[in-house]
C-alpha cells in the first residue's frame, strides 16, 4: 500500500490516466505529463454513452457518475455506476468498443479497461466502507459484459500500476512509440504522437506505415480584408457584417481568422475564437505579420526540452546546416525545373545555377552559424538575379523584378512575393503555437526586432514551395492586372484590395494542393506538411532527432 | 481522417430553454434550413462532438434526428425542393475572403 505520508504533495492519479498506462505508457507520458490533449470522434462518442447509458428496469440500488478517490491510493476518479446486487456492491463501466476475446473465444477485458474497473471497485470499497467483489465491464459494440473478481491478484496489479505510473510522472523523458502497432490507429494523440514517422526513423521502414497522420485540411481559414467589416459573435457562430450585408458562419467551420489591415474583431468573437481553439493573427496592409494569439497552453516539459537543447551549439548548428540546406537545394532545383524545356533560359541562368550549386556543396561542412549565413546569402542573391528569367517574356513588364527589395517592396512583382511571405510567416507563427513551441527560442536566426527567431527559421523550408512559386506561376498565366491589383505610393508598391484578395486565394489555394512528402511517402496538403515538420521539429529534442527539414522538392 | 459529408439534422425540444440552447449550439456547426432543421457538412470527429454536446444539453423526453447524406441523396435535394437550394453539392473553398 502506498501511504499517504510518502505522497507529499504529488497530485493524486485519475483513473482515466491508469486507462492510458496500459494502453500505452507513452499515451500517458503525453496527456498525463505533458499535458497534450487530443479528442477525437472515439473520445466524444464514449463521453456521451456515458451520459446516454440505458436506464434500469429493477429497483436496485445504485449511484451514478459517482466521485471516488483514495488518499491512500493516491488515485481519483469517477466510477460509471455502482448497485447493490444481492446485498454486494458491484462497481460498472461502460465501453463503447468489443470486448477481447481469450483462446477458446471466451469474452474478456482489455488491460487498460480492467485495470480502471479494479481501480473504481477498489475506490468504491474504500469510500462506502462495504466490500466490493465484482466490477463489470459492459461493451455495448458486442453487447458482452465481463465480470472481473476484485481479489488479491487484481490489488496486485493495481499497486504496480500505481508505482509505474509515478515513475513516468518523475521521468523527464518522453517513452517510445508502442510495439503494438495495432493501437496506434485507435489513439487519439496519433497526430500529435506521430508513431508512424518514428518508427520509420528507426529503420522499421519494411513494414507499411499506417498513414496516420491527417491528409488534408478539415477546416476553413477566414480572411477579413477590408477596415469596414466587423466579425462579431452570436452565440456559437461568427457573425460577419461587411459592406455586402450580414453572415453567420459556424465556429466549427474555421481554422483560423486572419484580419489583414483594420478590419474589427470584438472581444466577444475573440473569446469564442480561444474557447474554440481558433487562432487569430492580424497582418498590415502590405501582409507584415503584427501580432498573433493561439488558445494552445504552454506546454512545460516541451519547452523546458526546446530550451535544453536550442542553447546547444551543435545541434543549433546541426539544424541551421539542414534548414539552409533545405531552402538552397529547393531554390537550386525551382532555377533547373522550371528551365528544363527552354536551352536559352537555361544558358542565360548558369552561371547563377552553377555558383548555387557551389555554395549548396558547401554547407553540410560549414563551421558555423556565420558562415552558413555567408552561404545562404550568396544562393539568395544569385537565387533572386535568376528569378525574373523564369518569367514569360509575353507578360507586361511592369510585372518584372528589378532585384529583390523588401521593406518597402519597390516593384509589383516583389510586392507579391513579400505579402506571400506575411501569410507563411502567420501560418507558421500559428502552427507553431499550435504545436507547443515556443517562437521565441530558435536556432539559426538571432532575437531581433518583433519577429520570433524560431519562426523565421522554419519559415526558411517553405519559401520557394509555397510563395517563390506559385507566385512565379500566376504572373506566367497573366493572373495579374499591373494597374487594378498594385497601388504605387512613391517608390513603394503596394496591393490594392483586389490584388490582395487574388493573393489571398493564390496562398489559400496552394495550401490545398497535395504533395507527396519525401520522407513519409505520404501525400498531404501543404497544409499539413507545415504542421508535420513543426511536430519533427520538436521531434528533435524529444528522442526522436533527424527527421526534420527532409522535405525535398522533385 | 474521415471524410465530409452533409447530415440533415432535425429536434423536438420540450422547453424552451433547452430549445434556445440547441438551436444556438446547432448554429456552430451549420445553417438553419427551416425552423428546427439544419445542414451540417462534418467529418465523424465533428460528427461526435456535436451529438456529445447535443446530449449535454437535451433532455431524455427530446428527440434528436440525425440523418446522414451521401452525397449523391445531397444533389439532389435541390430538384425537389423549393427556396434556396444551393451549394448542397459542393465543398466549399478552404478559404473565405470578406
Ligand atoms: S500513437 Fe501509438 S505510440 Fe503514440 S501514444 Fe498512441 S498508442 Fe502510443
Amino acid at each position: 500500500m502506498i501511504r499517504a505520508a510518502d505522497l507529499g504533495d504529488e497530485p493524486p492519479i485519475r483513473v482515466m490516466a491508469l486507462h492510458a498506462l496500459l494502453y500505452c505508457e507513452r499515451l500517458f507520458y503525453l496527456e498525463e505529463v505533458e499535458e497534450i490533449r487530443v479528442a477525437d470522434g472515439n473520445v466524444y462518442a464514449g463521453r456521451r454513452l456515458h451520459l446516454e447509458r440505458v436506464s434500469l428496469d429493477d429497483e436496485t440500488p445504485e449511484m451514478r457518475s459517482y466521485d471516488v478517490s483514495s488518499e491512500a491510493w493516491g488515485v481519483v476518479g469517477k466510477v460509471d455506476a455502482v448497485r447493490k446486487r444481492d446485498g454486494v456492491w458491484i462497481a460498472y463501466e461502460h465501453k463503447k468498443g468489443r470486448c477481447r476475446r481469450g483462446e477458446s473465444n471466451e469474452p474478456l477485458a482489455w488491460p487498460s479497461d480492467r485495470i480502471q474497473a479494479v481501480a473504481y471497485a477498489v475506490l468504491v470499497e474504500e469510500q462506502l466502507g462495504e466490500p466490493v467483489k465484482q466490477a463489470r465491464v459492459r461493451y455495448h459494440a458486442d453487447n458482452v459484459t465481463v465480470l472481473l473478481d476484485i481479489d488479491d491478484a487484481a490489488r496486485n496489479d493495481l499497486r504496480t500500476a500505481i508505482r509505474r505510473a509515478r515513475v513516468l510522472r518523475e521521468s523527464t523523458e518522453r517513452p517510445p512509440v508502442t510495439e503494438n502497432t495495432r493501437l496506434c490507429p485507435k489513439c487519439s494523440l496519433a497526430v500529435v504522437c506521430l508513431p508512424e514517422e518514428e518508427r520509420l526513423a528507426l529503420d522499421h521502414a519494411d513494414e507499411l506505415p499506417p498513414r496516420l497522420f491527417p491528409s488534408s485540411r478539415e477546416r476553413h481559414t477566414l480572411h477579413v480584408t477590408t477596415a469596414k467589416t466587423r466579425v462579431g459573435r452570436s452565440g456559437e457562430s461568427l457573425l460577419v457584417e461587411s459592406e455586402t450585408g450580414k453572415q453567420k458562419i459556424p465556429i466549427e467551420q474555421i481554422d483560423s481568422i486572419l484580419i489583414h489591415g483594420y478590419g474589427q474583431l470584438t472581444t466577444q468573437a475573440l473569446h469564442l475564437c480561444a474557447y474554440r481553439g481558433v487562432a487569430v493573427d492580424w497582418l498590415t496592409f502590405g501582409g507584415r505579420f503584427m501580432a498573433g494569439t493561439s488558445a494552445s497552453p504552454g506546454r512545460v516539459q516541451q519547452r523546458i526540452r526546446q530550451y535544453r537543447a536550442l542553447t546547444n551549439e551543435a545541434l543549433c548548428l546541426d539544424l541551421s546546416r539542414r534548414t539552409v540546406h533545405a531552402k538552397v537545394e529547393s531554390q537550386l532545383k525551382y532555377l533547373l525545373r522550371a528551365s528544363r524545356t527552354d536551352g536559352a533560359v537555361r544558358q542565360s541562368i548558369q552561371e547563377p545555377i552553377d555558383r548555387i550549386r557551389a555554395a549548396l556543396s558547401k554547407v553540410d561542412q560549414a563551421a558555423g552559424i556565420d558562415s552558413l549565413r555567408g552561404l545562404e546569402g550568396i544562393a539568395a542573391k544569385d537565387y533572386f538575379a535568376a528569378l525574373p528569367r523564369l518569367l514569360s517574356s509575353r507578360i507586361d513588364p511592369q510585372l518584372i523584378p528589378n532585384g529583390r527589395s523588401k521593406h518597402p517592396p519597390e516593384d509589383r512583382f516583389n510586392a507579391l512575393l513579400s505579402f506571400g511571405y506575411g501569410m507563411l510567416f502567420a501560418l507558421v507563427h500559428r502552427t507553431l503555437l499550435g504545436v507547443g513551441l515556443e517562437p521565441a527560442l530558435g536556432f539559426f536566426h538571432q532575437p531581433r526586432s518583433a519577429a520570433p527567431p524560431l519562426v523565421m527559421d522554419v519559415v526558411e523550408i517553405f519559401r520557394v514551395p509555397l510563395v517563390d512559386m506559385p507566385v512565379v506561376g500566376s504572373v506566367n498565366r497573366n493572373q495579374w492586372n499591373p494597374d487594378s491589383d498594385f497601388t504605387i505610393a512613391g517608390r513603394q508598391v503596394w496591393l490594392s484590395d483586389d490584388g490582395r484578395k487574388k493573393a489571398i486565394a493564390l496562398f489559400e489555394e496552394r495550401l490545398t494542393e497535395m504533395y507527396r512528402h519525401p520522407f513519409t511517402s505520404q501525400s498531404m496538403s501543404y497544409a499539413r506538411i507545415v504542421e508535420l515538420e513543426s511536430r519533427l521539429l520538436e521531434k528533435e529534442w524529444s528522442n526522436a532527432p533527424g527527421l526534420y527539414a527532409r522535405m525535398r522538392m522533385r | 481522417m474521415a471524410e465530409k459529408s452533409w447530415h440533415l439534422i432535425t429536434y423536438d425540444v420540450r422547453d424552451p430553454k433547452r430549445l434556445r440552447k440547441v438551436a444556438k449550439k446547432l448554429e456552430g456547426y451549420g445553417e438553419r434550413l427551416q425552423y428546427s432543421v439544419f445542414r451540417c457538412r462534418m467529418d465523424r470527429l465533428a460528427l461526435e462532438k456535436l451529438c456529445w454536446e447535443l446530449a449535454e444539453i437535451m433532455a431524455a423526453n427530446d428527440d434528436l434526428l440525425v440523418m446522414p447524406m451521401c452525397s449523391r441523396c445531397a444533389e439532389r435535394v435541390p430538384l425537389h425542393s423549393t427556396g434556396d437550394q444551393s451549394a448542397w453539392a459542393a465543398d466549399p473553398p478552404t478559404f473565405r475572403i470578406v
